[in-house]
């Protein structure tokens, strides 16, 4: 499969940090990538460098399986962070400037673009007078106007309350199947985009620390079994006198024992026997935020 | 082409934009001025007469060396810094567009602009002291010497276009417009302190109205040094701005 984009080593460091440290992103034509990382892991950098809005210290980086042209731009949608537009003028007259930067004139593709978010009823309020939410609509709409072939969205759905956040997922997926659109979207949130994304990319620290289907990560979701018990750290004890070589993760009111849901009735009548009252005993599978969180190492605040 | 398309654009920005309508009431000042200062000369001592010529040079004064230089400095601010406000170059620059081209579209319509409010200022003088002219009297009112001062009103706007340049950088630079602001203060107090002195034509913002006004000869300067301390400080700005912006990061 091609790859829309395809980046070699590309890093961005300033004179105290590094920003994007060495990134091999293959972004496939046709998919939904999403690139997952907390606040300030190097997501917009990246993404302001492939709109050569960021000059790179370091690596290059291929458009269309090129080297990036002006002609490739045009191809290209994006929006980048929160919508940046005029105040003074409506949607329709900021989306009519920049068709006119673009060298075009086609007002039915600013009426469609704006029905598609839902704001071509709004034709006399300027854009200062917008919320959040509207903005966030317009950014979006900017973004799909002159329908590019490779959408790159860094947190499209940020201000967007959930039925807007829903309507937008929809209409990413509408886009990339319907008219064969690859897009580029970044989140903080997984469950923002693990229900759209074909591929997830997590960075961190500025690193692509994994590029991963979401079958296969789906795959990499382990079992384990969760007990409720009065007191989790003594039961947890007890059992790694047992078997020290378990792999567990302590909670509140319960503690998780990974790859061994086999043995669950050897734990539990272990606990008993020993007059430790387990009061649920349950086989669950570990959710994506997990295994994310696991990943990058955090319990600190991003 | 690509540049015309740019500076429509860069109209199309300015639509409803206060600071038009703001501009153009506030070139509007220097005639006012002049206007009332004639009335009260005129009551106050008779004897004293003036003509249209009269009136314009010192329009051209107030205008290059105090309020409309103010007032330039503001538009300058807001063409160059607005895109930093309302944070509009991640829209824009990936369409793709030339940065050199847009900063030239804005350098154009910066341009069009002080011509424009010259323009106004001329006329402001021209119709208040036509009624002047009707209520009292005004020796020289003619079409003819008001149209030699609109060249010299022009070439001044022209002047003072180059001279501001460093304050496009200053915008970009700052990314707002109180910076350039607070520093064209200081320039003014500059430019007053110093329209009687030899030492102003080599003053950038005051040699550009000694040299419109012939001053420059009475000053021990000879013309070329004040030209060429005009060009350089032109040049500065112009260098700077376009270097900054097209190499600049976008945060």
């Amino acid at each position: 499969m091609t790859n829309l984009i395809e980046t070699y080593q590309l890093s961005k460091a300033y004179p105290h940090t590094t920003v994007v440290d060495r990134v091999n992103l293959h972004i496939p034509q046709g998919k939904i990538y999403g690139l997952l990382g907390r606040n300030g892991a190097g997501k917009t950098t990246l993404m302001k460098i492939l709109l050569q809005l960021v000059k790179p210290t370091s690596g290059h980086f291929n458009l269309f399986n090129e080297t990036p042209k002006k002609e490739h731009y045009r191809r290209i949608g994006s929006l980048i962070e929160s919508p940046g537009f005029y105040d003074n003028l409506t949607a329709y007259e900021n989306l009519h400037l920049l068709q006119c930067y673009q060298g075009n004139q086609d007002n039915q593709k600013i009426y469609e673009a704006l029905k598609t978010v839902n704001l071509h009823h709004e034709t006399k309020k300027v854009f200062s007078d917008y919320s959040l939410g509207m903005k966030q609509r317009l950014g979006i709409a900017a973004a799909i106007f002159h329908q590019p072939q490779l959408l790159i969205l860094d947190e499209p759905t940020n201000g967007l309350d959930p039925i807007g956040i829903s309507q937008i997922r929809s209409l990413l997926v509408k886009l990339c199947h319907e008219n064969k659109m690859t897009i580029l979207i970044s989140s903080h949130i997984l469950s923002e985009i693990e229900h759209i994304a074909d591929i997830i990319g997590i960075i961190h620290h500025g690193r692509l620390i994994e590029e991963i289907p979401i079958d296969e990560l789906k795959q990499k979701q382990r079992c384990y079994l969760s007990f409720d018990v009065n007191n989790p750290q003594h039961a947890l004890e007890f059992l790694l006198q047992y078997e020290p070589t378990l792999h567990y993760r302590l909670e509140a009111q319960s503690f998780k024992l990974y790859g061994c849901k086999q043995r669950s009735d050897v734990y539990n009548r272990l606990l008993i026997e020993n007059h430790i009252a387990v009061h649920q005993l349950r086989i669950e599978k570990e959710d994506l935020e997990n295994y994310f969180s696991d990943l990058i190492g955090g319990n600190d605040i991003g | 082409m690509t540049l015309a398309r740019f500076i429509f654009c860069e109209w199309l920005k300015l639509k409803r934009s206060k600071i038009v309508l703001f501009s153009a009431v506030s070139v509007c000042t220097t005639p006012f001025m002049l206007f009332i200062e004639a009335l009260q000369t005129h009551f106050e001592h008779p004897e004293q007469s003036f003509t249209l010529a009269d009136i314009y040079s010192n329009g051209l004064l107030y205008g290059m060396l105090l309020i409309n230089m103010m007032i330039y400095v503001a538009i300058t601010a807001y063409l160059f810094s607005r895109e930093y406000t309302q944070r509009t170059l991640k829209t824009i620059l990936p369409i793709p567009i030339s940065r050199s081209s847009f900063l030239t579209s804005k350098f154009l319509v910066q341009f069009i602009w002080i011509m424009i409010l010259m323009g106004i200022t001329w006329m402001g003088i021209f119709l208040l002291f036509g009624l002047y002219h009707i209520m009292i009297g005004l020796d020289g009112f003619q079409i003819t010497i008001a149209f030699v001062w609109l060249i010299k009103m022009l070439l001044g706007g022209i002047f003072m276009f180059i001279t501001l340049s460093p304050f496009a950088y200053l915008s970009l630079k700052s990314k707002g417009i109180v910076v350039p602001v607070i520093v064209s203060a200081v320039i003014v107090m500059g430019n007053a302190a110093l329209s009687n002195q030899d030492l102003g034509a080599l003053y950038p913002w005051t040699g550009t109205y000694f040299i419109m006004m012939k001053k420059t000869l009475s000053t021990n300067y000879p013309i070329w040094l004040s030209l060429t301390i005009i060009i350089l400080i032109a040049m500065i700005g112009f260098i700077c701005t376009y270097t900054y912006f097209k190499k600049e990061d976008l945060k």
